[in-house]
C-alpha cells in the first residue's frame, strides 16, 4: 500500500522539498509480511460457517434459508412479519381476507425469548458457610420474672413465727 | 435513706468500667444485705450481675429497699472528676428522685458533690437458675482477657472447649484459624497465676467474641476469672471483687440453627 499526497495548489516553496518528499510519500504499511488473501478469504468463511452450524443447531433454524430446521427441534418457529403473498393483494371492498392475516403471526405468547442459560460456575458457586452457628438469647434459659426487688424474705428465710414442737410436748 | 461509704472508689470506678461497655442504663438495687445489679445488655444476649456486699463498705446503712436507675455514661463522667483514693459516700433519700455521690480527697482538704437525676428503668429480672456446671475453669484473669482479645481479631466466634487434658480456646475466620491451649498449672506456691480446671465431664461450646471482650473490661477487678460451663447453659464468667462481692457475667451460647 502506499500513499500519495497530491497539492492542488503548485508552490514554489513546496517543490523546492520535493526532492526529499518522494522518499516519505512512499511508506511501506505491510508489518507482518506478505498477505495470502485467498488463505485469509478461507479462513474466514471457515469460520463463518463454523458460527452459523453452531447457531443453526442451538436454536433449530437454517439462517441460510431463514426456514426452521426439523420441526420437533428444540424451538418452533413462527413468522413474526406476515407472510408475503406471491401475489399482491388488491382493495376488494367485501373481502374478509385483507384483514384475515392475524394466523400468519403468532400469538404474543407463543413468542419464544430464550432464557439465559444458567452458567455451570453459578451452580457450584454456593458459598461455603463458615458460621452455620445462631446466637442464642439469654432469656433462652433464663425466665424473666417482674419486679423482682431483693425482698428481706430471702434474706430471712425462717419464718417468723417458729412452731415450738418442744413446748408442746411439755405441755 | 441510703449511704454507703468506700474509702477508695477506685474500686467503684473499676466496677463501672466493667459494665458500662454492656448497659446503658442500669438498676442498683439496694438492701440492708448490699448493693445488687442485673440486667441484659440490649440484645438480650448476655447478663450482668453484681453484688457489692453491705460489709464490704466502709459504711452502710439502707433503711428500706431502694431501687435506683442510673445511666452509666453519667455515672461514669461523675466518677471520672474523682480521683482514685478518694472516698466515695453514695447517699439517697428514701423514695428520692436524685442521688449524691460525695468524694472526698485523703486529706480532707476537698469535698465535691455530684448530684444525679435516677431514672425510672423498667425492671426486667430473671431467675437464674441453679446450675451443677461440668466444669469450672479457674484462671488468671489477664491471661483470659488476652485469649479473648487476641482471638477475636480472627473471627467473631470463639470455642471454648474443656476436656481432662485442658481447655482450647479455638477460632475460624476468613484468615485463618487460631487456637490456645491451656493446661493445668501444677504450681501451687502462686494462686493467681495457676490454672484450675474442675472437670466433670468435657464441654464445648461456642460464644461470640465481641461479648467476651466486653466482659474482660472487668479484668482489673480480680486476678483470678472463673469460667463454669454446661452443654446448652449459659456460660458464667466471674470476677471475685475482694472483700467487696462479685461481678457475674452470662452469656448464652451460639447453637446450631436446626436445633432452634
Amino acid at each position: 500500500m502506499s500513499v500519495e499526497i497530491y497539492y492542488n495548489k503548485p508552490h514554489n516553496d513546496l517543490f523546492q522539498t520535493s526532492h526529499f518528499k518522494k522518499d516519505i510519500q512512499k511508506v511501506k504499511r505491510i508489518l507482518f509480511g506478505p498477505v495470502d488473501h485467498e488463505e485469509t478469504q478461507r479462513f474466514v468463511t471457515q469460520e463463518l460457517e463454523r458460527e452459523l452450524t453452531h447457531h443453526s443447531e442451538r436454536w433449530n433454524f437454517d439462517f441460510k434459508h431463514e426456514r426452521p430446521l426439523s420441526p420437533n427441534g428444540a424451538y418452533e418457529w413462527k413468522p413474526a412479519t406476515p407472510v408475503k403473498l406471491a401475489k399482491p393483494l388488491k382493495r376488494r371492498p367485501s373481502s374478509e381476507m385483507e384483514f384475515d392475516n392475524h394466523d400468519l403471526y403468532c400469538l404474543p405468547d407463543q413468542i419464544c425469548k430464550p432464557k439465559p442459560r444458567k452458567a455451570v460456575e453459578d451452580d457450584e458457586q454456593t458459598p461455603p458457610k463458615i458460621n452455620h452457628k445462631m446466637q442464642s438469647l439469654i432469656t433462652d434459659f433464663m425466665q424473666m420474672k417482674k419486679n423482682a426487688t431483693p425482698s428481706k424474705k430471702s434474706l430471712n428465710p425462717r419464718p417468723s413465727k417458729i412452731p415450738r414442737l418442744s413446748n408442746q410436748g411439755k405441755s | 435513706m441510703f449511704e454507703a461509704r468506700l474509702v477508695s472508689c477506685a474500686v467503684f470506678k473499676k466496677v463501672l468500667e466493667a459494665i458500662k461497655e454492656l448497659l446503658n442504663e442500669a438498676s442498683f438495687d439496694c438492701s440492708e444485705s448490699g448493693i445488687q445489679l442485673q440486667a441484659m445488655d440490649i440484645s438480650h444476649v448476655s447478663l450482668v450481675s453484681l453484688m457489692l456486699k453491705s460489709n464490704g463498705f466502709d459504711k452502710y446503712r439502707c433503711d428500706r429497699n431502694i431501687t435506683m436507675g442510673m445511666n452509666l455514661a453519667s455515672m461514669s463522667k461523675i466518677f471520672k472528676c474523682a480521683n482514685n483514693d478518694d472516698t466515695v459516700t453514695i447517699k439517697a433519700q428514701d423514695d428520692a428522685d436524685i442521688v449524691t455521690f460525695m468524694f472526698e480527697s485523703k486529706k480532707q482538704e476537698k469535698i465535691s458533690d455530684y448530684e444525679m437525676k435516677l431514672m425510672n428503668l423498667d425492671q426486667e429480672h430473671l431467675g437464674i437458675p441453679e446450675t451443677d456446671f461440668s466444669c469450672v475453669i479457674k484462671m488468671p484473669s489477664a491471661e483470659f482477657a488476652r485469649i479473648c482479645r487476641d482471638l477475636s481479631q480472627f473471627g467473631e466466634s470463639l470455642v471454648i472447649s474443656c476436656t481432662k487434658e485442658g481447655v482450647r480456646f479455638s477460632t475460624n475466620g476468613d484468615i485463618g484459624n487460631a487456637n490456645i491451649k491451656i493446661a493445668q498449672t501444677s504450681n501451687f506456691d502462686k494462686e493467681e497465676e495457676s490454672v484450675t480446671i474442675d472437670l466433670q465431664e468435657p464441654v464445648t461450646l461456642t460464644f461470640a467474641c465481641q461479648y467476651l471482650n466486653h466482659f474482660t473490661k472487668a479484668t482489673p477487678l480480680s486476678p483470678q476469672v472463673q469460667l463454669s460451663m454446661s452443654d446448652n447453659v449459659p456460660l458464667v464468667v466471674e470476677y471475685v471483687i475482694p472483700d467487696l462481692g462479685h461481678i457475674r457475667y452470662y452469656l448464652a451460647p451460639k447453637i446450631e440453627e436446626d436445633e432452634n
